[in-house]
């Protein structure tokens, strides 16, 4: 144990006489969480939205007072239903309401968005949905006595986003015809909280950022200057080695996962949940980060080759992580080693901890992952240790 | 004379390439046995293995009668004192951190650490530069400090690769005295490009030419064998005699 505080003391002291490296490793946190602020602290306003409609009447115009409310969506009326719009950037959704006022079964709702409209997109179909269900419940309360004795009347409504159907359509049952039982639900009624989602994504990314460059070239620098091979004469352990570096690199990524936890908490006020559960996952993300950094640093032989090897796995960690993605839209096989690996675990975990205000058995089982491959890459750092580099 | 190394038909292999080719020889006690060769004959290759930063494809490497490949390695690293080729410490590190940092392996407890330190400061005139970051130091300085370093333990045999390579003639020489200082205590097992070097400081040189072990003897005896003038018209011979 002595000799891993030794090499943990040591690596610590040579870190901290780097002041440029102190200031770039420590000021990436800070700068990171207020650009992610910046860039994901609001939801998208002033949405370009296109309307189309076609028989003007009552209902119509409601759904465009609807769309028109609020600062979200910026409205205008179109004579087209074109996805030239939206090829030509001029709209990330076009609406087309095509149901006149004394025959509303016999008409549709058809949406069309723009799929490289990221968030805006999704916040534009929500909007959009939110209105539509508003508006359909209503010409159903108003017209149920109508349509009574048809069982088929349907208000279709065609939305690329996945509702349950008796958001958007209701049947009128003779049955039902009184009390006016129309069971229009919101499916719309959670609100994400975009920067929330996103900062918690954050804590974790930014802890795999810094620390797999760190920790990725930790042997490979000594290999290229001569200390590595020193040290592999004297009695000093493989396991001494990794565990003594993973000690120190372990304070400091702490440190950084810290700095951009609080930056994000001072600077935009981001919800963090129970801050135990918060502290245990930071301290399990961190380490997984430092073992991977090492086993990366361990198998590959010059800082060159660390540098692009720790990128490369960052980047895949990154994609597996569902930062960008969530889970449900990943191929069925890709999505399955997102669950074996842990990136998408320590995110998971950080956003149910943030968010929801999870509990330790709502996040165990992610905790539980994250831990192992921690341990995991340890071991693995230690096995693939060699004391040549060749 | 007490043996302390022997070795036995040494081998080693880069994937086709012999770099090491079953070589032998003994080095006795607080003797000074030089490798010698041109670039490439493997005499780096062979004090690697020798101490155990590479292993080797076969042959057999004994230590006071014990071999490094039955032995518990981490006992083996206990005789030996290391000075690679390039630089070896920290260089963010002052010279007494490094030679804390490498003496802690060996469990001398923190007072004979200290102590040592002072005396190996002193026999290699580093005390006023004792506190200095190593990446400051000039080329004779830092190499003074690697060899302080690889002395901590006060190990049996040690080993210096190329230990000269690039420094200034007084620094050369100071070095020169303390390997004749050293020898009172220790075997050393020196490879080096400079004959001079070895006609003067080594009692035996093995010469390695593509692997393998041409000649083995007193620098003396070898230049009156190959009726030189001095090592370098040896080394000349043997090339011209591989071609």
């Amino acid at each position: 144990m002595s000799n891993i505080l030794t090499i943990a003391k040591y690596e610590l002291k040579r870190l901290f006489r780097d002041w440029r490296l102190v200031i770039m490793v420590l000021s990436q946190p800070i700068v990171i969480a207020l650009i992610v602020g910046l860039v994901a602290n609001h939801e998208p306003r002033d949405i370009k939205v296109l309307v189309s409609n076609v028989h003007e009447n009552k209902y119509s115009n409601e759904l465009i007072a609807k769309l028109e409310a609020g600062d979200s969506l910026n409205v205008e009326m179109t004579s087209n239903f074109s996805n030239d719009d939206i090829k030509n950037n001029k709209a990330r959704a076009i609406v087309q309401i095509d149901f006149s006022e004394e025959n509303i079964v016999q008409g549709s709702i058809n949406i069309k968005t723009d799929p490289a409209g990221s968030l805006a997109t999704i916040v534009a179909q929500q909007k959009i949905s939110e209105a539509v269900s508003a508006v359909a419940r209503e010409m159903a309360q108003d017209n149920v006595a109508r349509y009574a004795s048809d069982k088929s009347a349907t208000i279709k409504a065609n939305l690329p986003v996945a509702v349950p159907d008796d958001v958007l359509a209701f049947n009128i049952d003779e049955k039902s015809y009184d009390p006016l039982s129309v069971d229009v639900k919101d499916g719309t009624d959670m609100k994400i909280k975009y920067f929330d989602f996103y900062g918690s994504s954050m804590m974790v990314v930014l802890v795999l950022l810094v620390v797999l460059n760190l920790s990725g070239i930790s042997i490979t620098s000594e290999r290229v200057s001569g200390t590595f091979e020193r040290m592999t004469v004297t009695p000093y352990r493989k396991k001494d080695i990794i565990l003594g570096k993973a000690m120190a690199l372990f304070l400091v990524g702490l440190a950084v996962n810290w700095l951009g936890i609080l930056s994000l908490k001072v600077i935009y006020d981001i919800s963090l949940g129970n801050l135990y559960l918060l502290s245990l996952l930071t301290v399990l993300v961190v380490g997984m980060a430092v073992g991977l950094g090492l086993f990366v640093s361990s198998i590959t032989k010059n800082v060159v080759e660390s540098v692009e090897a720790a990128m490369y796995v960052f980047f895949v960690s990154f994609l597996a992580c569902g930062l960008l993605l969530p889970l449900d839209s990943a191929h069925p096989i890709y999505a399955k080693l997102m669950l074996i690996f842990p990136f998408y675990h320590a995110v998971s975990a950080s956003r149910h901890i943030n968010m929801m205000g999870a509990n330790w058995s709502q996040i165990s089982n992610d905790a539980y992952i994250v831990a192992a491959w921690m341990v995991g890459f340890l071991v693995l750092a230690v096995i693939s240790l060699r004391r040549e580099a060749k | 004379m007490e043996t302390v190394l022997e070795v036995k038909n040494l081998k080693k292999r880069f994937g086709k390439i012999k770099a090491v080719d079953g070589i032998s020889f003994e080095v006795g006690e607080n003797e000074i046995f030089g490798l010698l060769g041109p670039n490439g004959c493997g005499k780096t290759t062979t004090q690697r293995m020798l101490c155990t930063v590479l292993d080797s494809t076969s042959g057999k490497i004994k230590y006071f009668g014990k071999s490094i490949q039955s032995e518990n390695i981490q006992n083996i690293r206990r005789l030996i004192g290391y000075v690679p080729q390039g630089e070896c410490l920290y260089g963010d590190l002052t010279i007494v951190e490094n030679l804390r940092f490498f003496a802690k392996p060996y469990q001398l407890g923190s007072k004979k650490t200290e102590l040592r330190i002072k005396e190996l400061l002193e026999l290699l005139s580093l005390e006023d530069r004792k506190s200095e970051l190593v990446k400051n130091l000039s080329g004779g300085l830092n190499k003074r400090a690697s060899i302080a370093a690889a002395l901590i333990h006060e190990p049996k045999i040690l080993f210096l690769d190329e230990v000269t390579m690039g420094l200034d003639p007084n620094s050369r020489y100071h070095i020169w005295n303390l390997i004749r200082e050293l020898k009172k205590h220790a075997t050393i097992i020196i490879t080096t490009h400079y004959m001079d070097e070895a006609e003067d400081l080594c009692d035996r040189i093995a010469i390695l030419s593509k692997g393998k072990i041409m000649d083995l003897d007193s620098p003396v005896d070898i230049i009156k064998k190959y009726e030189a003038h001095d090592l370098n018209e040896v080394i000349g011979k043997i090339i011209e005699e591989e071609k």
